[in-house]
C-alpha cells in the first residue's frame, strides 16, 4: 500500500518544481485540479529508496485474483458515454449534457478514474442531478423510441426491467422495479399529478442517479476458488470489458455473452477484447489512458501562446498551439492502432502529424494542408512520442529550458521510479549567473545539483538534460536563448547526459534521440507502461502484491514484441482481471 | 436576441413601468417601492475584478475631488460623483509572503488580491491551479459570513438571502484554452485538510447563474402560497425532489450489501453519497397537498411581482462534438450581456446581496502579452473595455429604485479591483482600484473623490473599511503581519 504515495509524487513534485524554475510569472492556464495536494512521505523517507521495479518481484503467477477490486466509480466520462449510449437513437445528443458539465475530478492520485480520489462530495452530486435532470428530459422527448408510449402507465414495469437493466448492466431485482414503479406511481397521483412523460421522466432520472448506475458493484457469481478468487459473474465482466475498451457501458454483443455465461471463458473475452478493440469507440478511451499515464492532460495547457514568452518566440500562434497538440494526439492513436502497435515504435519512430501551422517547428516541408498529414521527421531529431514537439511543449516552461520537469517525468511515467519532492524549507529558484550569459542547464548544475539537493537531483537532472535540445514550444535547436543584463545571447546547447541507477538504460548518451530508441526496447519502461495500464483497468493507486499480476503480463508484453494492443489483449484475459478477491 | 427579448414580461407590466427609467422598464418594470419595500434597505457588495492591472497614466490624474479620468475612464464619467478612487494601495500581504511564495505577478496578485493573505505557512501557491491558494477568505465571503452570523446564521444556514453569493465570470470560451487568467477570488473561510481556503468557483454560463440565483425562486413572493396552482417551475422542482427520493432509496438498500463485498469503508463511501443526495433534496421546495410550495425557509425576500426570465431563454455553452470542447461562438459578448444583467436582477429579487464577476481577459486575445511588451497602444482598448463593463454594472445598479427612495447603486459597494497593479510591471503594488456606490448612506460625501495612497498602505484597510460600511464586525483579516486598520477617509 505505502507505495501508492510513490505513485502520485510526481504531479505535486512537479507543479512545484514548475513554478520554481520558471524563472518569471507565468499568465497561463493549466487544468482545472481543485485538489489539495497529497500529504508526501518525507524526502528522505525510506519510501523513496525502493527500486520499484526490482519491487514488483512475485513467486508465481496468480492463477485467480487475490488481488483488491475497490469498488468503481464510473469516471465523468464514463457517465456521459454510458448516458449517451443509453440514449442513442432514442434523444437528440445535442440535448444530452457534455461530460465538462460534471464537476471536476481529483488529480490526485495518478489517475481520475482511481477510486481514492473519487470522493463522493455535495459538488459531485450536485452536478450528477443536473446532469441526470436534463439527460432524463432528453430521454422522454420521444416515448415511443424510449419503449414506453403507453400513456396510461402500463408499459412502465416492463419499462423499467428493459432500460434499467441497461442502466444497471445487470438484471433489476423485483424490489428494484418495484422501487421505480412506485416512483412513477407517486408521480401520477396528488399533489404531483404528472403526465406519463414527466413521470416516466422521473423514473429515468432517479435510475441515472441511483448507485446501481455510479458505481459498479460486482456481485459476482458466488463461487469461490481455492485460491481465494471470487469469480465475477458474466455482467460483472461485460462492464469489466467494456470500461476498459470503451470507457462505456457494455453494448448488446456484451450483454448477449454474459447472458449466455460465456464470459467466464477465455477464449470469449479474447474474442470480445478483439472486437472492441477493432470498434472506433476504444480510440477515445485509449487517448484518454494514455493523455493521464503521460500527463499530456495536464502538460498540453502549457502548450499556448499565453503561456510562451513573446520576445523569444513572437510568431507562436494559437494555430500552432492547436495544431501541435492534436499532432501529439493523432501520434497516440496511430502508434496504438496503425502499423505493429509496437511500444518500440512508440517510443523511437520518427513518423509524425503536422499541418501548414506546425511544419516549421517541426522543420519539414507544409504539407500544403490544414489538417494533419503523416510525415517523416528528421530522424536525428525525433524519436517516438517523447519527442514529439507538442508534447516537448507542453514539458516546457515559457522560456527557457525545462530539464528538472522533463527529467522528472522520465523518471516517474516512463520508469517508474519517480524522484522525492524537494524539501519544503529550500528556496526553489533557479537563480541567473550575476557574471556571464549562461544556460539553463548551467544555472541547474550551479544551484539544485548542489549541497542538499544534489543526491536527487543529480538523477534527475541527467534524463531531463537529454532533452535541452527542445525549446519550449517544441522546436528543435542547437543553440538556446538565454537573457543576461538585459540582453539575449544565443548559447550551444549540451543534451549530452550519463544514466545510471536503472534496470537496463544505464550509459552514456549525446541527446535525446539515442536515448529513447534504448527506452523503446528496455524492460523497464515496457514493464512501467504495464503497470500504468494495470492500475488505470483497477482504478487504484498500487499495492506491493500487484506484482503478481504485472509481472506475467510484462513477460507476454515482451513475448508479443511489446504489442500495446495485445497486452490490453492480455490484461482481459488475466486471471487478476478476471477474479476479485474473496477476502476483501 | 438580445436579452431583454428572450424576457417574458407581460404588456401589463410593461404598462406599469413606464415611469422608470428606460432599462428598468424593459428589465424590472414592477419593481418600484417593492424590490425594497422595508424599512431598511439591505447593502448589497459586488466584487468587479478585471485582470492586467492598469497603465498608471492611462487611468485618472488629479486629487481630492478635483480629479480628471482619463480616456480610458470615459464610460466611468457619468457615475464620477458615485465613485472614491483609491489610487497606489499595494499589496502589503504580497511582499510578507515567504520565499517559498514565488510564484510572482498573476498567481500571487491573484491569491493576496481578495484575501490579504498568502498560502498555508511552508506551502506554495498553487501556480496552474483555479483554486490557487490562500489560507484564509475573501473580503466577499467574510463580510458575508460575519453577517449571516450576526442574523443567527451558520456555515449551513442561510439567514440572509436564499442564495449566500453569486460568482460569475465573463468570459470567451471560443478560444482554446477557454480562460487565459484561470483563479478563482472567492474564498470561504473553512480550511481544507491541506490548509488551503476552500474557494467559490465561478459559474462561467448565464445558464447555471440562473440557475444559482433563481432556481428555488418561487414567484409569489417570501415563498408561496399552498393551495394555489404549482407552476411549471414549482413542478420541476417537485419532480428532482422525487428522484433524488427514489435514488437515495436504492443506496439505503444497498449499503448492507456492499458492506458484505467490499467492507465497511466502501459502505461509508456509499452513505456520504447518499447524505449528499438527501442534501440536495432538503434544499429544494415542497410541494404542499394543496398545490404550491412552502414558504421559503432560508427567509429570503423574495419578491411576489419580481419577473424572473424563464430559463431556457439562458444562452448555453454549445460543445463542439468532435473534440469535446466546450465552445461558443459569441460567448463573450453573451456573458457580458447576460451575467451583470442576472446580477441585477438577482439582488432586485432578493435572491443574494453578494456577488464577485470576474471579467477574464479573453475576449481580448495576447493582452497579456502586450502588456509584456509594453504594447499601450494595443491594450488601451482592453481597458477601456474593462472600464465600459464595469460602468454598465453600476449603470444597472442605479437603474433599480428602492424602497429608500434611493437607487440599488446607492444601497452598494461595488470594488472594481484585479490581480496587478502596473500590467507593465506585473507588480502588486501601485493597485489603482475605486469603490462605487454610497454603501446604504454610509459613504454619502465621501464619494466624488480621488485619494492617492503613495504606496504606503495596504489594501487590506481598504477591505476593512468596506467591510464597516456593510456593518461587518471584523476583527481581523487576512495576514495578521499586515496589521490593518481602516482608512480614514472612508
Amino acid at each position: 500500500m505505502k507505495r501508492s504515495y510513490k505513485f502520485a509524487s510526481f504531479a505535486v513534485s512537479a507543479a512545484v518544481l514548475f513554478a520554481g524554475c520558471s524563472g518569471g510569472e507565468s499568465g497561463g492556464t493549466r487544468p482545472d485540479i481543485v485538489d489539495d495536494p497529497i500529504d508526501l512521505p518525507p524526502p528522505d523517507s525510506d519510501e523513496w529508496k525502493r527500486n520499484p521495479t526490482k519491487d514488483l518481484a512475485c513467486a508465481e503467477p496468480l492463477t485467480t485474483n487475490t488481488l483488491s477490486s475497490p469498488m468503481q466509480r464510473l469516471s465523468n466520462v464514463e457517465i456521459a458515454n454510458s448516458i449517451r449510449a443509453l440514449l442513442a437513437g432514442v434523444a437528440d445528443p445535442a440535448q444530452i449534457p457534455h461530460v465538462t458539465s460534471l464537476a471536476p475530478e481529483s488529480g490526485r492520485f495518478g489517475y481520475t478514474n482511481n477510486v481514492a480520489g473519487q470522493e463522493p462530495t455535495r459538488v459531485f452530486a450536485d452536478a450528477l442531478e443536473e446532469f441526470a435532470v436534463r439527460s432524463s428530459a432528453a430521454a422522454v422527448s420521444n416515448l415511443a423510441k424510449l419503449g414506453c408510449a403507453n400513456t396510461d402507465g402500463s408499459c412502465v414495469g416492463k419499462f423499467v426491467r428493459d432500460f434499467g437493466k441497461r442502466v444497471f448492466r445487470r438484471p433489476l431485482t423485483d424490489v428494484e422495479v418495484g422501487n421505480f414503479q412506485a416512483a412513477y406511481d407517486e408521480a401520477r397521483k396528488a399533489p404531483y399529478n404528472f403526465d406519463h412523460a414527466m413521470a416516466l421522466e422521473t423514473v429515468v432520472g432517479s435510475l441515472f442517479q441511483s448507485p446501481q448506475f455510479v458505481y459498479r458493484i460486482e456481485e459476482g457469481t458466488g463461487d469461490v476458488t481455492e485460491n481465494g478468487g471470487k469469480s465475477l459473474s458474466g455482467y460483472d465482466m461485460a462492464s469489466r470489458l467494456s470500461y476498459l475498451f470503451w470507457d462505456s457501458m457494455p453494448d448488446a454483443d456484451l450483454f448477449a455473452a454474459a447472458e449466455r455465461g460465456d464470459l467466464s471463458k477465455t477464449a470469449e473475452i479474447e474474442k470480445q477484447a478483439r472486437r472492441l478493440l477493432n470498434d472506433d469507440r476504444s480510440r477515445q478511451a485509449v487517448l484518454t489512458f494514455y493523455n493521464e499515464w503521460l500527463h499530456f492532460d495536464r502538460f498540453s495547457a502549457n502548450v499556448s501562446v499565453p503561456v510562451k514568452d513573446r520576445a523569444f518566440f513572437p510568431d507562436f500562434s494559437d494555430a500552432q498551439s492547436e495544431g501541435l497538440k492534436a499532432g501529439f494526439h493523432r501520434t497516440v492513436e496511430s502508434a496504438f492502432f496503425d502499423g505493429d502497435h509496437s511500444l518500440e515504435a512508440f517510443f523511437a519512430s520518427s513518423r509524425g502529424f503536422v499541418n501548414d501551422d506546425t511544419a516549421s517547428i517541426y522543420g519539414v516541408e507544409k504539407p500544403g494542408s490544414k489538417d494533419l498529414v503523416e510525415v517523416q521527421l528528421n530522424a536525428e531529431q525525433r524519436a517516438g512520442i517523447i519527442t514529439n514537439a507538442g508534447f516537448m511543449s507542453g514539458l516546457s516552461h515559457g522560456t527557457e529550458g525545462a530539464s528538472i520537469l522533463r527529467g522528472g517525468f522520465v523518471m516517474d511515467r516512463l520508469l517508474c521510479a519517480p524522484s522525492p519532492p524537494p524539501p519544503e524549507d529550500i528556496v526553489r529558484e533557479i537563480p541567473f549567473s550575476q557574471t556571464e550569459a549562461i544556460t539553463y542547464r548551467q544555472r541547474v548544475e550551479n544551484t539544485a545539483e548542489k549541497g542538499q539537493c544534489a543526491s536527487c537531483h543529480m538523477a534527475l537532472d541527467a534524463f531531463g538534460f537529454l532533452f535541452e535540445n527542445y525549446n519550449p514550444i517544441g522546436a528543435w535547436q542547437d543553440e538556446e536563448q538565454a537573457r543576461f543584463k538585459g540582453e539575449t545571447f544565443r548559447l550551444p546547447v549540451d543534451s549530452s547526459s550519463t544514466i545510471s541507477g536503472t534496470l537496463d538504460l544505464d550509459g552514456a548518451y549525446p541527446n535525446a534521440i539515442p536515448f529513447m530508441k534504448k527506452l523503446a526496447k528496455s524492460e523497464q519502461a515496457a514493464q512501467c507502461l504495464v503497470e500504468n495500464w494495470w492500475l488505470w483497468a483497477n482504478a487504484r493507486t498500487e499495492l506491493e502484491e500487484d506484482g503478481c499480476a504485472i509481472v506475467p503480463l510484462t513477460t507476454a508484453f515482451l513475448k508479443s514484441g511489446g504489442d500495446m494492443q495485445e497486452l490490453l489483449v492480455e490484461l482481459a484475459k488475466s486471471a487478476p482481471f478476471r477474479f476479485r478477491s474473496a477476502a476483501q | 436576441m438580445e436579452f431583454e427579448k428572450k424576457l417574458r414580461f407581460s404588456r401589463r407590466s410593461l404598462l406599469k413601468a413606464s415611469a422608470l427609467s428606460p432599462l428598468a422598464a424593459q428589465l424590472l418594470p414592477e419593481l418600484t417601492n417593492v424590490a425594497y419595500a422595508q424599512n431598511s434597505v439591505p447593502t448589497n457588495f459586488i466584487v468587479f475584478y478585471t485582470y492586467q492591472g492598469n497603465w498608471p497614466d492611462q487611468w485618472a490624474s488629479g486629487t481630492g475631488r478635483n480629479f480628471q479620468l482619463s480616456p480610458t475612464l470615459k464610460a466611468l464619467e457619468p457615475f464620477k460623483n458615485d465613485l472614491i478612487l483609491t489610487k497606489r494601495l499595494f499589496m502589503k500581504s504580497a511582499e510578507l509572503s515567504p520565499p517559498g511564495d514565488n510564484s510572482s505577478g498573476h498567481p500571487q496578485g491573484q491569491v493576496h488580491s481578495t484575501t490579504s493573505i498568502g498560502p498555508p505557512s511552508g506551502k506554495p501557491i498553487r501556480d496552474g491551479n483555479p483554486a490557487n491558494g490562500p489560507a484564509g477568505p475573501s473580503i466577499d465571503q467574510a463580510i458575508y459570513e460575519d453577517l449571516n452570523a450576526q442574523a443567527g446564521g451558520t456555515k449551513v444556514l442561510k439567514k440572509l438571502t436564499p442564495v449566500d453569493s453569486i460568482q460569475m465570470q465573463i468570459l470567451d470560451r471560443s478560444v482554446s484554452p477557454p480562460t487565459q487568467m484561470l483563479g478563482r477570488i472567492s474564498y470561504t473561510s473553512t480550511i481544507g485538510a491541506s490548509g488551503y481556503a476552500i474557494s467559490k468557483p465561478p459559474v462561467q454560463s448565464p445558464d447555471t447563474a440562473w440557475k444559482n440565483l433563481f432556481e428555488t425562486y418561487a414567484p409569489g413572493g417570501g415563498g408561496t402560497v399552498a393551495g394555489g396552482t404549482p407552476s411549471n417551475e414549482q413542478l420541476r422542482f417537485a419532480q428532482r425532489k422525487l428522484m433524488l427520493k427514489y435514488a437515495g432509496g436504492q443506496f439505503n438498500s444497498l449499503k448492507s450489501r456492499v458492506s458484505d463485498i467490499y467492507g465497511a469503508t466502501t459502505a461509508d463511501r456509499l452513505e456520504a453519497h447518499a447524505n449528499a443526495l438527501n442534501e440536495i433534496e432538503k434544499g429544494l421546495p415542497q410541494l404542499s397537498a394543496g398545490g404550491g410550495t412552502v414558504p421559503d425557509p432560508s427567509g429570503g425576500t423574495t419578491n411576489a411581482l419580481c419577473k424572473v426570465p424563464e430559463r431556457s431563454t439562458m444562452p448555453n455553452p454549445k460543445v463542439d462534438p468532435v473534440s469535446g470542447m466546450s465552445r461558443a461562438s459569441g460567448w463573450w459578448g453573451a456573458t457580458k450581456e447576460y451575467m451583470p444583467k442576472l446580477l441585477q436582477l438577482g439582488i432586485a429579487c432578493g435572491r443574494t446581496r453578494f456577488a464577485a464577476v470576474q471579467v477574464e481577459d479573453s475576449g481580448f486575445p495576447d493582452v497579456h502579452g502586450w502588456h509584456h511588451d509594453q504594447r499601450k497602444d494595443l491594450t488601451i482598448p482592453f481597458h477601456t473595455d474593462m472600464a465600459a463593463q464595469y460602468a454598465n454594472m453600476l449603470k444597472l445598479l442605479k437603474d433599480i429604485p428602492t424602497a429608500d427612495g434611493k437607487t440599488m447603486l446607492h444601497n452598494s459597494v461595488v470594488l472594481w479591483c484585479g490581480e496587478l497593479g502596473s500590467g507593465a510591471t506585473h507588480a502588486t503594488n501601485d493597485l489603482h482600484w475605486m469603490v462605487a456606490g454610497q454603501a446604504g448612506g454610509k459613504w454619502e460625501g465621501k464619494t466624488g473623490q480621488l485619494i492617492d495612497y503613495n504606496n504606503q498602505t495596504p489594501h487590506t484597510n481598504l477591505f476593512l473599511s468596506i467591510a464597516s460600511a456593510m456593518g461587518a464586525k471584523l476583527t481581523a483579516f487576512g495576514d495578521p503581519r499586515v496589521n490593518p486598520k481602516p482608512l480614514t477617509e472612508f
